[in-house]
């Protein structure tokens, strides 16, 4: 009940529309809170809600700071701050809240529906949203768990690196996050040129409009994730791995129906062990 | 509301008198407060460091520097609700053990609040005040007891600022419950306290009568600004230099609690000038 409390009051800090809801209709809006509680919740001054004017823009800046390629090419596209913002009002925000889940994953969920739902439309969108999407799941890896020795017969088990994950994208993608990062740079020498005309616009070359396959893995080092580009055999068998435990056997079969020959498959598994990103368990 | 009344234990009698010290962050130093420069050059007025932090900022140079040269710490968290047991993971227990003895603290502390929504994750901080109600105070007593057991340190609960609270308890009351039933210290601090009685309309020092005096082991005193929000009169915990007239009342009627041990200044982002005859004013009420 008083952690229930405490999510009720983090939703309505940070959406209005919620907040809304609560007082006009406590029970059916929070059926699950005592009638007591949610009495208080919903004879709080709207305007001890909005002391902190900025919580949501110090939010939406830490969101963006992950997805910045995407979102900036989101605002490019909408030329709109309420798309982004509406994250707060969205069931994926209230959900993270709800289910101690992350906010951050969950403004991920937020802009993959946007994309699907046709509001997004910017082409190479998806691409780069996966991109950044697996750097931010990779930051937030658990450990490793510890390696056990031993030949890697094909009985043995083995199970991806939390800190590894393989993604395919199209060639684009990093192209367009090196030209978004190119256009913040320039206009965060001088954050005022929003306010002019003639102010450095977001153009995507063509080569943010190549489609050539590119085979990631995002590894997670020291400093955080980092995008390490590889050939498709690496990133097939890699794939056929999976973060919980499976067989070599089964692992060596799953490349071979990925186009890996059998032989070529263990050598490669034997190579991502010796680089941590396999672990033999 | 009448709290139970038991003795405050022999461990927490004998933890040490730390007398008048300053709070710091991670890199506060570098912009405000350096307390070494500020021992050196205006000896007798800070004679310890109270430093928060969390796990992924962890310990900076200031406070290594301090402790190096045997000055004496708290630790002070900033990332853990103390209602909610999931929240205390072992490696949260073990980071903050870890650097709480690196730092030789002398007890744990922090505001038994909010402090983060969910699983500690970017964007997710915050600080909210704990639900005032007596489920609440138990949830909270038990995970004293849980991160006392674990890490080996008293730990000190404070009561958190707030622009509401919750709940049907005075926070006083609250933590008297709290203190009970963990049989723990208790830091009180004076801002907090004041912003609480201001928001229910309440004199300065009310409810102290029925609050363990006892178990106070440490205050805290920092300066705060009435601040106007569309016509709703809010105080700001914003740690300016001149504590309120409210403040000095309630530190005033607790600076003689028997157990006190460290009074706090929190100050670290003020010019020293500025805040040298308040240190003055806090040793001569609490001389070390």
């Amino acid at each position: 009940m008083i952690l229930a409390t405490q999510r009720a009051i983090v939703r309505m800090l940070f959406d209005p529309d919620f907040a809304a809801a609560v007082r006009a209709d406590p029970a059916t809006t929070l059926p699950h809170l005592s009638p007591a509680l949610r009495d208080q919740l919903a004879a709080l001054d709207e305007r001890v809600l909005r002391v902190n004017r900025l919580r949501r823009r110090r939010a939406l800046r830490t969101l963006c700071d992950e997805w910045k390629a995407t979102t900036t090419l989101t605002l490019a596209e909408t030329g709109s701050l309420a798309t982004l913002d509406a994250f707060f009002s969205s069931h994926h925000f209230h959900q993270a809240v709800e289910d101690r889940g992350s906010m951050p994953l969950g403004f991920a969920a937020f802009l993959a529906e946007r994309i699907a739902d046709g509001t997004l439309r910017t082409r190479i969108l998806p691409e780069v949203l996966t991109v950044e999407t697996t750097l931010a799941v990779v930051r937030r890896a658990p450990p490793d768990p510890p390696a056990v020795p031993g030949p890697l017969t094909d009985d043995r088990r083995v199970q991806r690196s939390p800190g590894a994950h393989p993604i395919r994208v199209a060639a684009g993608a990093t192209q367009a996050m090196a030209q978004v990062d190119r256009y913040l740079f320039e206009v965060g020498l001088m954050p005022a040129v929003a306010l002019c005309d003639d102010a450095p616009q977001l153009h995507l070359d063509a080569r943010a409009a190549n489609a050539t396959p590119l085979y990631l893995v995002v590894v997670r080092i020291a400093s955080g994730p980092t995008l390490v580009t590889v050939d498709e055999p690496l990133y097939q068998v890699l794939s056929s791995t999976s973060p919980t435990p499976r067989k070599v056997s089964a692992v060596l079969a799953d490349a071979k129906q990925r186009g890996i020959p059998i032989d070529d498959a263990r050598q490669i598994l034997t190579s991502l062990v010796d680089d941590e990103l396999v672990i033999p368990t | 509301m009448q709290p139970r009344v038991t003795s405050p234990s022999t461990t927490l009698l004998a933890l040490p008198r730390l007398g008048v010290g300053i709070s710091a962050e991670p890199g506060s130093a570098q912009k405000g407060i350096d307390a070494t420069v500020l021992a050196a050059a205006h000896p007798g007025l800070c004679h310890f460091v109270e430093y928060g932090s969390d796990l992924d900022r962890g310990l900076d140079d200031h406070i290594q520097r301090w402790t190096t040269s045997g000055g004496a710490a708290t630790y002070h968290f900033l990332d853990v609700n103390l209602e909610e047991p999931e929240d205390l993971d072992d490696a949260w227990l073990r980071g903050t053990a870890e650097n709480a003895r690196r730092i030789g603290a002398a007890w744990l502390c922090g505001d038994a609040g909010l402090w983060h929504f969910g699983a500690r994750d970017r964007g997710h901080q915050l600080l909210l005040p704990p639900i005032l109600t007596r489920d609440s105070a138990y949830a909270l007593a038990d995970n004293i007891l849980r991160l006392e057991a674990a890490t080996g340190f008293r730990v000190l609960p404070e009561n958190p600022p707030g622009a509401f609270y919750l709940g049907d308890l005075h926070i006083l009351d609250y933590f008297a419950l709290v203190a009970d039933r963990a049989n723990c210290g208790l830091l009180l601090d004076c801002a907090h306290l004041a912003i609480f009685q201001r928001l229910r309309n309440l004199p300065a020092t009310t409810g102290l009568d029925g609050y363990p005096l006892d178990r106070v082991v440490e205050l805290h005193v920092a300066g705060g600004s009435e601040q106007d929000h569309d016509g709703l009169a809010i105080i700001d915990d914003d740690h300016t230099p001149e504590p309120l007239s409210d403040t000095w009342a309630i530190f005033d009627r607790v600076a003689h609690a028997p157990n006190l041990r460290a009074v706090v200044y929190e100050c670290e982002h003020n010019p020293v000038d500025d805040v040298l005859a308040n240190f003055a004013r806090l040793n001569q009420a609490f001389p070390r």
